[in-house]
């Protein structure tokens, strides 16, 4: 280090050497749950708890989300405010000494399932593999069985919210090493095979890091990884060569500013083992040629660069850089110039394709006439070419982009084959090694291996499709579009979930076929599609509509707006998991009405009366394992009670014990819903196994409104936008209250349909959400309310932060989350904060948004757990067989907050390595220990130990039969219930592995 | 100023089937003739333009007729002699097929088919040249360049070209039973054929002894097809490869010395129509029936392979025909279809600058109008067609009451269909109205225009014409006060016919003058090489508003002119039948004789005491530039009465008819001539005194606005709205109408910075230009012969004009900018100032320009909201209380009904319209 601090001070180009540096969170005694991901709750318990520890203070530190102006209203509070105001909600603390010792009774899991980032997957060497990353995690795919193998979570320095992971890049000198480099310029160096290496890097940058590539450079007879980086550097942009070696290396780590440019450096690539570097920036390309290979040191390399542009924002590039065939008619200047062949892709759809680039420029540059620079240009793409590749051979181009349709341009001929009709927009491409398959990551969260041959897919993955908000500025911003619809004010739709009782680790959410939200500008995004993911196996189960889609039609009308899709609101399961009900809900776009409009205020109203929604309800059909419409409810309520136009359904709720849907309108009705035999001339109608079929219809319409209102003949009241609804836990009270009445509860009695009881001065202001809690009623309006409906008196009631108050209706009904769990006694609320160190200029944006997480126990006024999430909640529900709750947030990953000590029964999704299912490849994997930097590493930090050893696997050294543990064969077996396990014959070649001594794999 | 903004003349522009350039290579060695496209309609017309480097102009029309068409044009090039130590450059010579068994030669000073040939073969479907042989002819060997014709019938035929004739040399091969029709040919060199036929087959033949070398098959159609492949389109490159184009919407490129296929690309949805070949063989561009232009380069290592670099639609209909174009300064490539329009794109500067559509609308304005009685005529193929066309409704006039139809302010009042297989070449109505002259290459025909008594129409009836005025004509013209016509035949010569009133009808005397133009004899050895006299051909006819001064105009830019001398006297006229009988078989005898020098003018024939002479300083007014586009007198303001100043003899003893010999002076008539060039240069001469006028001297055609000179399309007529504070000329082009007011001086471009500048045209450009030599910069005007060079923001190509060179020298970066995608003009001296403004022209303007100026009248303006403009016609000037009133018709090709196309991909663009 020294030597390096040396060369800081002196030298003038290495400017930001990289030094090594432990990841700033600290390493307590299990390391190895962090490596292979493995989760151990009653570890993990601790590990999360001295996490959140950490959260804290940096809660406190930098988010100042004071939510907390304290309204105790409990006689028994006599607390004192001490805790610094950084939650969302102020709970009253009994002692202020003891509040802050007092460990959370409660704790966060570690997430699972993720948002696949926008980065070409990697494929190992041996093809068996398929390496995508998450917002923190490179994960480990087998191809064979679509399989994660193992998630290899990076330990982030949390000094900066909403870090990630930018680039990862296989070692071309050990197959077994991804690099992988973050955006706050931290630079990993992981063993996918192992999982080691998680919890080092170099940092190469301390303004970030935002490409990345790797080339195994020689040069004096040393073979090298060298690691480019991007990044910004004062007013521009900078990409640095490093050498990043391990401080017991004798050879030092080294980096050189290769190249500066103004514009914003997005792509990267080397060819020909690093001696030709080709970045984008903007509509510039930038082809860099290693002027000699005797350089060395990297810190002594040197290349030349030249530049050009072409016509439009470049958005995907693609070299292919091959030795310079031996020929006569080749100069000598050109001898040791690789054919560089380039295709570029822009934000426009045009592919430009040069040849033998690098050679025409140098020869162009010195005046040499009759050389054509003029690329081919080929256009199919009508917008961005997300990705363009290189077939191996050089003889094809594979694009892709937002038109779903993967393009193969025989370059020979000109002809071109097309793979039509993909689930979503192209994403990357990657041509795998030995060029049989190709990799294509879509936009909705999936990725899958094509065989070259057949364009069939051998594997696929898919991940949670819920919405998530866009990491960085799209390039399709570049051009202009037209605009579509936008919610008013910013906010993220909430993505409606449940937990199938039938099947607890079946989660079904509603998700759209755009999941990529605009931070900035959000736009209304429709949600036609049921996905069913399943929890245990960490894997997309189905996926249906539940109302029109647009899947495989071009998705844009003539006037090139995108078709806009009806958008699931509300949807819940009855008891038995048999019936399902969904209120969609599609308002034209305003463009499509203004020619029939008087005047502005009219054309809204014309568009009101064009909504189209509807109130479904779906039976589960085992024979085709899917949901079937069986009524569809045309408008069940109306913009008010003497409209006739269609009114919005504002809240559903389902009968916990009988099948009975309620749902509460706009116009102020309750309806139950019921079901009845369906009857034809009196005569039961049944289906092909003789079943008789049911229907559904309006039980009761009960109104809550006051007579005078109806004399508002279609006056649109915008107070009436909120109303909840809520079940006791015995089904026996229903509880419905509407904004426009401030504070009035009503309670009926759902059989007969007659209210019972109107209590009022419960809530204030804007209407969020209710629901039952044993005997309380919780409500959550501008305060959170506990009503105890025996003793009718409120028990709870803390207001919410001026901020959260003072956010628009909408916003509070999409951000704001509220569950109960009732094995527990618990209930859970998440509220939106910001944070607040941030500028006001990215405040605007929802990328710096977060999530506040309250657990309250019915009884306790303190929180059981009080989390600030980094990334934003968008969905909050009980969990369906054990304590505990499930969380839903933009990076689609899946947490569960439960007590500590207990254990969730189902079983949420761990890869196979975390399995152990073949265990001894962590066995053998021996880490030197390694010796820190001195000013770098706190004295209490553990070194890495030897791996693997508490779950009596260090049978090693045994080379006669293994001793096989129940607890091996429980975690082949016991990993889900039946429908959820892997195929019978990997689970075969599990057994056989734990019972076959020694596995023959290394390479997992 | 009324203007009338009309669409409804419905002139039908005509599919172009065929191009053909007489070079299609001229290099800085090669001595040959002056380079001519010639475009083939399907009417039959055989359009001559002029690539004047980039200026494109269409110097004439060789007039098809009915059921002609034009298939197939080809131009060859007769061997360069050496005669006395100088060359002697071979003939440019233009044949063409048309669906016939015949092939033509045309002459193209005449506008006339010079000479057929025909065999016992089928109708021929194409043609092709030999290449002309290079290095020393063998011994009996014919230097030159036979024909190949292929036929239906799948007969190859070999016409010789031999001893300027056309005759059939032999039939190489004989239509077979299995009659596959030969579609396309083209040669390998010299005696190697290459045909490719409409049953998947390209067969190569010996034209030595006609066999059949080989034959390369396509192989089947695809599925779903016809299962034979028609070979549209064949070509050879330099090195011998051949690249063929089919119905299946491939581009095949074979191997020419093994005769086998290289590589197919498929860049067409549709049938490759056409296809051409850069000189030096790294280019290859296709047209088809999707519209589709595809360029396509060789690519890789080794450049053995192809590949298509871009394409575009630039055709709204299929691309039918291309031809290649290459010279100094140019590099084109043309095509052509059922659109009607040529369009020129760039082809070594492919990319970096703009293709270009060239009018579809003939030069010469087919439009003439009748101002008197509102008249308007328009004329093409055998049809003449007159509308009167209404006054606009007053506004004021109780409007909403008596509010016109607007299809009611115009009515076809006659239609004129001429029999005979001929196509109209001019036509001509006269001022007022009455008479209506038509000329065919072979007839002349006069019409008298009667008002109907009953109905709005027109009775039209025919008056015969003297048979020495009826042999045909290119050009014909009345004077504007209708007492003469005058004709240019074919062969250029000029004749003036009296039109002679009697009794309510009109005759034409049968005198006629012959006018004689100035022998500007040049050497015999020109004459007989190259194009000949052709540029000699009389392309413009002007009339003095007092119809005392003819003008006429030639390809070549020499002017002629010509005075009516003498009073006139119509007590004169001495009908004399022997006369007049000598006079017309001298008519035909002095054609013979017409090389002899002349100068004293044959034997006086007055007409009514007048007579045409040669003006006697017609000599002085210098060879233009290049052939004039516009010629028009300039009116007078202060309605001089010609006759005031005239004072008729006395008549005496010795001569009781005494005969004025007076020539009109410039005191007495307006001889005030205008006359703009296709390179847009701008002149006005005093005719009587053969010197510029005042006006002109002060601005010469350097001082013109920028956008004026940028203008890529010619002028095509002009209107004069002369009162006496302004003397306004209308000048429009098929895209543009400008006015320039020659009463006041252009700003001179160094002044244009401080006065306020004509119409807010961009007064940064003009600031730049003076005095320095003018740097090329992207978006000027110098280009390779199509548009002008595309802004380096807009380029599309994929690589920018200028790479950076980046490399590190000790501590710092250097950064350094290269030309790459470099203009082949800047090598090219720009000196342009040499024509700038000097202090000549300010010395010439004295201190009365500022005056001018100052009084706030404009002098130049200018509007694009027209187009594309077949004709501007004057109305109802007589009236004269508002001012002028004219009509602007409009020709949009949206318009046109086009044939049906084959294959409607992206036909949403015509709806939108």
């Amino acid at each position: 280090m020294a030597s390096i601090l040396k060369r800081k001070r002196g030298g003038v180009e290495v400017l930001d050497t990289p030094k090594r540096a432990k990841s700033v969170k600290k390493e307590n005694g299990n390391s190895t749950l962090k490596v292979d991901g493995k989760v151990d709750w009653e570890k993990a318990a601790e590990e999360t708890s001295k996490m959140k520890e950490l959260v804290k203070v940096n809660g406190e530190n930098l988010t100042n989300g004071d939510a907390v102006t304290a309204v105790s209203e409990q006689p028994q509070n006599k607390n004192v405010q001490k805790k610094k105001n950084t939650k969302g909600l102020d709970a009253p603390e009994t002692d202020a000494g003891k509040s802050i010792e007092k460990p959370s009774l409660w704790k966060l899991s570690e997430s699972i399932a993720g948002r696949m980032s926008s980065l070409e997957p990697v494929f190992t060497a041996d093809e068996k593999h398929l390496l995508v990353t998450t917002r923190t995690a490179v994960l480990v795919y087998t191809a064979a069985n679509s399989l994660l193998t193992r998630s290899i979570k990076l330990h982030l320095a949390e000094s900066e919210p909403n870090t990630r992971i930018v680039s990862f890049s296989l070692s071309p000198t050990a197959p077994e090493i991804v690099w992988v480099a973050c955006s706050d310029g931290n630079v990993y160096r992981v063993n996918w095979m192992t999982g080691e290496g998680a919890s080092y890097s170099w940092k190469t940058s301390s303004t970030g890091c935002n490409f990345m590539t790797v080339a195994a450079m020689e040069s004096l007879g040393r073979r090298r990884d060298v690691v480019f980086t991007t990044e910004a550097k004062g007013d521009g942009w900078r990409v640095t060569a490093n050498e990043l070696t391990a401080p017991d290396d004798p050879i030092k780590t080294a980096a050189r500013t290769i190249y500066t440019s103004k514009d914003r450096i997005r792509y990267l690539k080397t060819g020909a083992a690093g001696s030709v570097v080709v970045a984008a920036a903007g509509n510039k390309i930038i082809v860099g040629g290693l002027r000699t290979t005797e350089y060395g040191v990297v810190s002594n390399m040197k290349y030349e660069f030249r530049i050009f542009e072409t016509s439009d924002t470049i958005s995907s590039l693609d070299v292919k850089a091959t030795p310079r065939p031996d020929g006569k008619d080749v100069k000598k200047s050109l001898k040791r110039t690789p054919i560089v062949d380039l295709v570029v892709g822009d934000v426009r759809g045009s592919i430009f394709l040069h040849n033998d680039l690098l050679a025409n420029l140098m020869l162009a540059q010195d005046g040499k006439p009759g050389i054509s620079l003029t690329p081919r240009k080929m256009h199919w793409h009508r917008q961005a070419v997300n990705a363009v590749k290189w077939s191996r051979d050089g003889n094809y181009i594979i694009s892709g982009g937002n038109e779903t349709v993967l393009v193969i341009w025989q370059l020979d001929t000109g002809s071109h084959q097309y793979l039509p009709h993909l689930s979503s927009t192209i994403q990357q491409i990657v041509v795998s090694p030995t060029g049989s398959s190709y990799a294509v990551q879509l936009a909705d969260n999936s990725a899958m291996i094509l065989s070259t041959a057949e364009l069939t897919p051998t594997t696929n993955i898919a991940g949670i499709q819920a919405s998530t908000i866009a990491g960085t500025q799209s390039l399709e911003s570049e051009v202009e579009r037209i605009g579509e619809e936008q919610w008013p004010s910013r906010l993220i739709q909430r993505t409606p979930a449940l937990i199938n009782p039938n099947f607890p680790s079946k989660l079904l959410l509603a998700v759209g076929q755009t999941q990529e939200i605009d931070p900035v500008n959000p736009l209304v995004t429709g949600s036609p599609y049921l996905q069913t993911f399943d929890l245990g196996t960490g894997h997309n189960a189905s996926r249906q509509a539940l109302s029109r889609s647009n899947v495989t039609i071009i998705n844009s009308a003539p006037s090139a707006h995108k078709i806009s899709e009806p958008r699931v609101t509300h949807m819940k399961i009855s008891h038995d998991g048999k019936w399902l009900a969904t209120v969609d809900e599609w308002t034209p776009p305003a463009r499509d009405l203004t020619h029939l409009a008087l005047d502005k205020n009219n054309a809204e109203e014309e568009r009101l009366s064009r909504r189209e929604i509807y109130l479904k309800f779906w039976e589960w059909s085992d024979e085709d394992n899917s949901w079937q419409l069986v009524s569809r409810i045309d408008a069940p309520h109306t913009l008010s009670q003497n409209s006739t136009h269609p009114g919005r359904v504002l809240d559903l709720a389902v009968d916990p014990n009988s099948s009975k849907f309620v749902t509460v309108g706009e116009d102020e009705i309750v309806c139950t819903w019921s079901t009845r035999t369906r009857k034809r001339d009196g005569v039961p109608v049944r289906g092909s196994k003789g079943q008789v079929l049911r229907n559904w219809y309006c039980q009761h319409a009960i109104s809550l409104g006051k007579q005078e209102m109806a004399e508002d003949i279609g006056h649109i009241d915008a107070s009436v936008a909120g109303a909840a609804l809520a079940f006791s836990e015995d089904g026996s009270v229903l509880a419905a209250a509407t904004s426009s009445q401030d504070g009035i509860v009503h309670f009926i009695e759902p059989n007969s349909g007659s209210i019972r009881q109107s209590q009022t001065g419960i809530f204030q202001g804007h209407l969020v959400k209710m629901d039952f809690l044993g005997q309380d009623l919780i409500v959550l309006a501008d305060q959170l309310t506990l009503y105890d409906l025996v003793s009718n008196e409120i028990r709870m009631n803390f207001k919410l932060n001026i901020h959260l108050r003072e956010l628009s209706i909408a916003q509070k009904q999409e951000m704001i989350h509220l569950a109960a769990d009732l094995k527990s006694r618990t209930f859970a609320v998440s509220f939106p904060i910001r944070c607040k160190d941030l500028t006001v200029k990215k405040e605007k944006s929802l990328t710096y948004q977060q999530s506040e997480l309250f657990i309250f126990h019915q009884d306790e006024l303190q929180p059981q757990l009080h989390d600030i999430l980094p990334i934003f909640i968008t969905a909050l529900l009980p969990a369906a067989d054990s304590d505990g709750f499930l969380l839903l947030d933009t990076a689609a990953e899946i947490r569960t907050a439960h007590k500590k000590g207990s254990q969730i029964l189902t079983a949420m999704a761990q890869s196979t390595s975390a399995l152990l299912l073949d265990d001894s490849a962590e066995v053998n994997g021996v880490v030197v220990p390694t010796d820190e930097d001195e000013e770098m590493e706190d004295e209490d930090v553990q070194l890495l130990t030897p791996a693997a050893t508490e779950d009596g696997n260090d049978d090693e050294d045994e080379n006669d039969t293994p001793v096989v543990t129940a607890q091996q064969l429980a975690q082949v077996f016991d990993i889900g219930p039946a429908f959820a396990l892997p195929p019978l014959e990997v689970m075969f070649y599990q057994v056989a592995g734990l019972f076959a001594g020694k596995p023959m794999v290394r390479d997992v | 100023m009324d203007i009338h903004r009309c669409r409804f003349v419905h002139y039908p522009p005509s599919t172009i089937n065929a191009l053909a350039f007489s070079q299609s290579k001229i290099t800085d060695e090669t001595k040959t003739a002056p380079p001519r496209l010639a475009v083939g309609r399907a009417n039959g017309d055989i359009e001559i333009w002029n690539p004047l480097s980039g200026s494109w102009l269409q110097e004439t029309i060789i007039r098809g007729g009915k059921d002609r068409s034009i298939d197939g044009l080809v131009w060859t090039q007769d061997p360069n002699e050496e005669i006395q130590g100088e060359t002697l450059i071979g003939k440019s010579r233009l044949f063409s097929c048309g669906y016939t068994t015949t092939v033509t030669e045309w002459d193209l000073e005449r506008g006339v088919p010079k000479r057929h040939a025909s065999g016992n073969h089928g109708e021929i479907w194409c043609l092709a040249a030999q290449p002309p042989l290079l290095g020393p002819a063998k011994e009996g060997e014919w230097a030159g360049q036979h024909l190949i014709a292929g036929c239906t019938d799948g007969a190859l035929v070999l016409y010789s070209t031999q001893d300027d004739d056309l005759q059939l040399q032999k039939i190489l091969i004989r239509p077979s039973s299995k009659k596959a029709k030969i579609i396309s040919v083209t040669f390998k060199d010299r005696n190697i054929v290459v045909a490719g036929c409409s049953d998947s087959m390209i067969r190569i033949f010996d034209i030595r002894n006609g066999a059949l070398l080989r034959s390369m098959s396509l192989g089947a159609g695809p599925a779903g097809g016809p299962k034979e492949i028609i070979v549209w389109t064949v070509k050879t490159l330099r090195d011998g490869t051949i690249v063929s184009g089919d119905s299946t919407g491939e581009l095949r490129i074979w191997s020419g010395e093994t005769y086998t296929l290289k590589q197919r690309i498929k860049s067409h949805r549709q049938d490759v129509l056409s296809l051409a070949t850069s000189a030096d063989g790294s280019t290859v561009i296709t047209g088809g029936m999707d519209r589709r232009t595809v360029v396509y380069k060789q690519v890789g290592k080794g450049k053995s392979r192809w590949a298509e670099v871009s394409h575009r639609r630039y055709h709204k209909h299929d691309v039918k025909s291309m031809a290649t174009f290459e010279s100094k300064g140019m590099s084109v490539v043309v095509s052509g279809g059922p659109d009607a329009a040529p369009n020129v794109l760039p082809l070594s500067q492919f990319g970096l600058e703009n293709q270009r559509a060239l009018p579809y609308i003939p030069q010469d304005s087919i439009i003439q109008s009748s101002s008197k009685r509102r008249l308007m005529m328009s004329w093409w193929d055998r049809e003449i067609l007159i509308w009167r066309l209404g006054k606009f409704p007053k506004a004021n006039a109780n409007s909403e009451d008596e509010e016109e139809d607007p299809s009611r302010t115009r009515k076809l009042v006659a239609k004129i269909l001429l029999k005979g297989e001929s196509n109209i070449t001019s036509a001509s109505l006269s001022r007022d109205g009455t008479l209506l002259a038509v000329a065919t290459v072979d007839d002349v025909k006069l019409f008298q225009l009667r008002n109907k008594k009953t109905e709005d129409g027109l009775r039209v009836s025919k008056i015969e014409v003297p048979s020495t005025v009826s042999s045909g004509a290119r050009l014909i013209q009345f004077s504007p006060n209708g007492k003469w016509l005058c004709i240019v035949r074919p062969d250029s010569r000029i004749l003036a016919a009296r039109v002679v009133q009697e009794e309510g009808s009109f005759v034409l005397h049968r005198k006629l003058s012959k006018l004689r133009r100035i022998d500007r004899e040049a050497p015999k050895i020109v004459l007989l090489g190259g194009l000949g006299r052709y540029d000699r051909t009389v392309s413009k006819i002007a009339f003095s508003t007092d119809s005392n001064v003819l003008v006429v105009s030639d390809l070549a830019g020499y002017m002629d002119s010509f005075v009516l001398s003498g009073e006139e006297d119509l007590s004169l006229d001495t009908p004399d039948v022997d006369e007049f009988g000598s006079a017309s078989d001298s008519s035909d005898s002095e054609s013979s004789s017409e090389d002899e020098e002349e100068i004293v003018i044959a034997p006086h024939k007055l007409i009514f005491g007048q007579q045409w002479l040669r003006n006697p300083s017609a000599s002085s007014i210098p060879k233009l530039p290049s052939a004039p586009t516009i010629i028009s007198f300039r009116p007078d303001s202060s309605a001089k009465n010609g006759h005031v100043n005239r004072v008729s003899p006395h008549p005496t003893r010795n001569n009781p008819h005494p005969i004025s010999r007076a020539l009109p002076t410039s005191a007495t008539t307006p001889d005030r001539l205008f006359i703009m060039t296709a390179c847009s240069s701008v002149f006005e001469f005093n005719v009587l005194s053969g010197s510029l006028t005042p006006w002109s001297r002060r601005n010469p055609s350097s001082i013109l606005p920028e956008d004026f000179r940028r203008n890529r399309d010619h002028a095509r007529g002009c209107f004069w709205n002369v009162t006496s504070e302004q003397a306004r000329i209308w000048l429009y082009g098929v895209g543009w109408l400008w006015m320039f007011d020659l009463n006041v001086d252009f700003p001179l471009p160094n002044e244009a910075t401080s006065t306020a500048l004509v119409n807010g045209s961009k007064s940064k450009e003009i600031a730049e230009t003076p005095n320095k030599k003018r740097k090329h910069k992207g978006g000027n005007e110098i280009s390779t012969g199509a548009g002008s060079a595309i802004a380096n923001g807009n380029l599309e190509l994929g690589i920018s004009r200028k790479i950076q060179k980046v490399a590190e020298g000790g501590k710092k970066q250097i950064r350094e900018d290269i030309d790459i995608n470099a203009s082949p003009f800047d090598e090219m001296d720009l000196d342009t100032d040499a024509e700038g403004p000097t202090a000549l022209e300010r010395l010439r303007r004295g201190s009365s320009a500022g005056e001018a100026r100052a009084s706030g009248a404009k002098a130049s303006w200018r509007t694009y909201k027209y187009r594309p403009i077949l004709g501007v016609v004057v109305l109802g000037e007589e009236e004269g209380e508002a001012g002028l009133e004219v009509a602007i018709v409009e020709r949009p090709i949206w318009e046109v009904e086009l044939p049906p196309r084959y294959y409607g991909d992206q036909e949403w663009e015509k709806d939108g319209l």
